[in-house]
């Protein structure tokens, strides 16, 4: 069985190593200046904007902790889908924040803090965003080749997680540092349709073992209304819900960099909008399809005739991270197999890439720049961007081994993230929508939205805090970061006026 | 909301999940091809 899973893994890993070369050759353009390599040119369409909207955001590691969730959760995680359609439907609807920030021309996010409220803020902002960012993917490599290398064992494949770890990082690497952001955008068109279908596929082959009512069935008897209603689970709850609607919509789609960054790159401001709008339905499509990959895992493991209970239980705490991968082994014939694995390869890459590129862009252009006096040194930028690349995936491989939170990997990507997003949806729409902002309110702000640090779990154990919620620091947070904006913005805009009068 | 009430709205979700991915993944290809194709 080993051989012919791996035949086929080398045959369609070839037909997407020769695909990528095709669709690169003569269009990655490496001296198109720093508009080139930072935002493609700025010159998207809507086909190739939805698709990197929807292939950045759809990685291994989303599909991975989305089955974890579903697993874990049943049917009441689709609440997280729902949610983040509400979200970036509000976002394409009116083009909340993305609209006008393409307005302002900017190649990087912290580009417009200099613009808004100053060079230090910039600096400040992009130092912030980058460390919730970069925490934020800590966990991508080691979950992706756990996830990876469990689908494979199945089939008798005994991979090293530690080697697969590096060799995915390498590759990723590699070809980000190649072509700057027109080299991850074209790929993500062709990323985007093969992880489609291999979701697609893996859905209808693994409802014709386990029907959607039977999976409802086991669900039902095993978890009750709590796996399907998510006011009723546990793990969620109304704070939760109003909680996801701001992190997995709003924030995913308007205010998270890798997601902003993509509006900064399409041709007009109307396309923005219509992008956003279409994309929201993928927005829903990437939390609930891989979800209910995890519901069907834990079906086919509690059905006591396919999936044999052991394989799971030798997995011990991680049982419910690798359910889906081993069912996905044990239930499919190898060359749909090889041909599933290609294509989580691909969504690994199409998220890593873009995360790699984003933060380093930002840690090159709007830390090292202003303060090295680089910012228009398009070798530098380049030279930097690659370095800081480098340096951020030997960073992952290290965190990957050695962080051990408690939490489920989409609550930690969560709390990881909002390091950045408390303070920065508060920069992003008081800055673009309040003429009254000032810098003092923006330094105040970043200084506050800092605090929701306290709810990564290793902190929150070690403050005695492990009885408050994740979503509770992080909307107070969020109210700390505002109030500090509003009160340091009036504060310093009075003193000006007083200022103003006296002289 | 009854628990019928939840099945039925995670299967609607559901569908139109998979139908999202399936249609938006031939639009992407269909102008992505149109494109190289003019090109």
């Amino acid at each position: 069985m080993v051989d012919s899973t791996y035949l086929f893994l080398a045959i369609f890993t070839l037909a997407y190593v020769i695909a990528i070369l095709l669709a690169h050759r003569g269009r990655a353009q490496g001296d198109g200046g720093l508009k080139e390599f930072f935002i493609s040119g700025r010159d998207l369409g809507l086909g190739t904007a939805i698709a990197t909207l929807g292939a950045t955001e759809i990685g291994l590691i989303t599909i991975a902790y989305n089955a974890q969730k579903g697993f874990n959760e049943g049917f009441s995680a689709f609440h997280i889908g729902l949610a983040a359609l509400i979200g970036c439907g509000f976002v394409g609807a009116i083009g909340f924040v993305v609209k006008p920030m393409r307005r302002t021309g900017v190649l990087t996010l912290p580009e417009f803090y200099q613009q808004r409220f100053g060079r230090d803020i910039r600096i400040f902002g992009a130092i912030v965003m980058a460390l919730g960012g970069i925490l934020n993917m800590g966990l991508f490599l080691k979950v992706a080749s756990v996830f990876l290398a469990a689908m494979l064992s199945v089939k008798g494949a005994d991979v090293n997680v530690n080697i697969l770890m590096v060799t995915l990082i390498a590759g990723a690497v590699l070809y980000t540092c190649y072509g700057g952001m027109r080299s991850v955008i074209i790929t993500d068109i062709f990323q985007f349709v093969l992880l489609s279908a291999g979701l697609l596929i893996a859905v209808v082959y693994l409802t014709n073992l386990v029907p959607l009512g039977e999976a409802i069935s086991i669900v039902r008897e095993n978890k009750g209304i709590g796996g399907f209603d998510p006011f009723a689970n546990e793990s969620f709850g109304l704070s939760y819900v109003l909680w996801m609607i701001l992190v997995a919509g709003v924030v995913s789609a308007a205010i998270w960099p890798t997601a902003l960054t993509r509006a900064l790159c399409i041709k007009d401001e109307a396309t923005v909008q219509r992008a956003y709008l279409i994309a929201s339905v993928i927005f829903l499509a990437r939390m609930v399809v891989p979800a209910f990959l995890g519901v069907l895992a834990f079906s086919y493991f509690n059905t006591g005739t396919l999936g044999p209970a052991e394989m799971l239980a030798s997995h011990g705490s991680d049982a419910d991270l690798v359910a889906t991968p081993l069912m996905l082994g044990h239930a499919m014939p190898g060359w749909l197999l090889a041909f599933l694995a290609v294509a989580m390869f691909a969504s690994f890459m199409s998220t890593q890439d873009s995360y790699l590129f984003c933060w380093a862009s930002i840690l090159s252009r709007d830390v090292l720049g202003p303060i090295f006096g680089t910012v228009e040194n398009e070798q530098a930028q380049k030279r930097g961007t690659r370095i800081i690349i480098v340096v951020i995936a030997l960073y992952e491989l290290y965190w990957g081994l050695i962080y051990e939170g408690r939490e489920d990997i989409w609550d930690y990507l969560a709390v990881s993230g909002s390091i950045y997003f408390c303070s920065g949806i508060v920069l992003m729409v008081g800055g673009l929508y309040w003429k009254g902002a000032t810098r003092r309110g923006a330094l105040w702000a970043l200084i506050l939205g800092f605090s929701a640090i306290i709810a990564l779990s290793p902190i929150k154990i070690a403050l005695g805090l492990e009885g408050v919620s994740s979503p509770i620091i992080g909307f107070a947070a969020i109210g700390l970061s505002l109030l500090g904006f509003v009160i340091g913005s009036l504060s310093e805009g009075r003193g000006a006026r007083k200022t103003e009068k006296r002289a | 909301m009854s628990i019928e009430g939840w099945i039925t709205l995670w299967s609607a979700l559901l569908w139109l999940s998979a139908g999202a991915f399936g249609l938006v993944s031939v639009y992407v290809a269909i102008r992505t091809v149109g494109v190289l194709v003019r090109k």
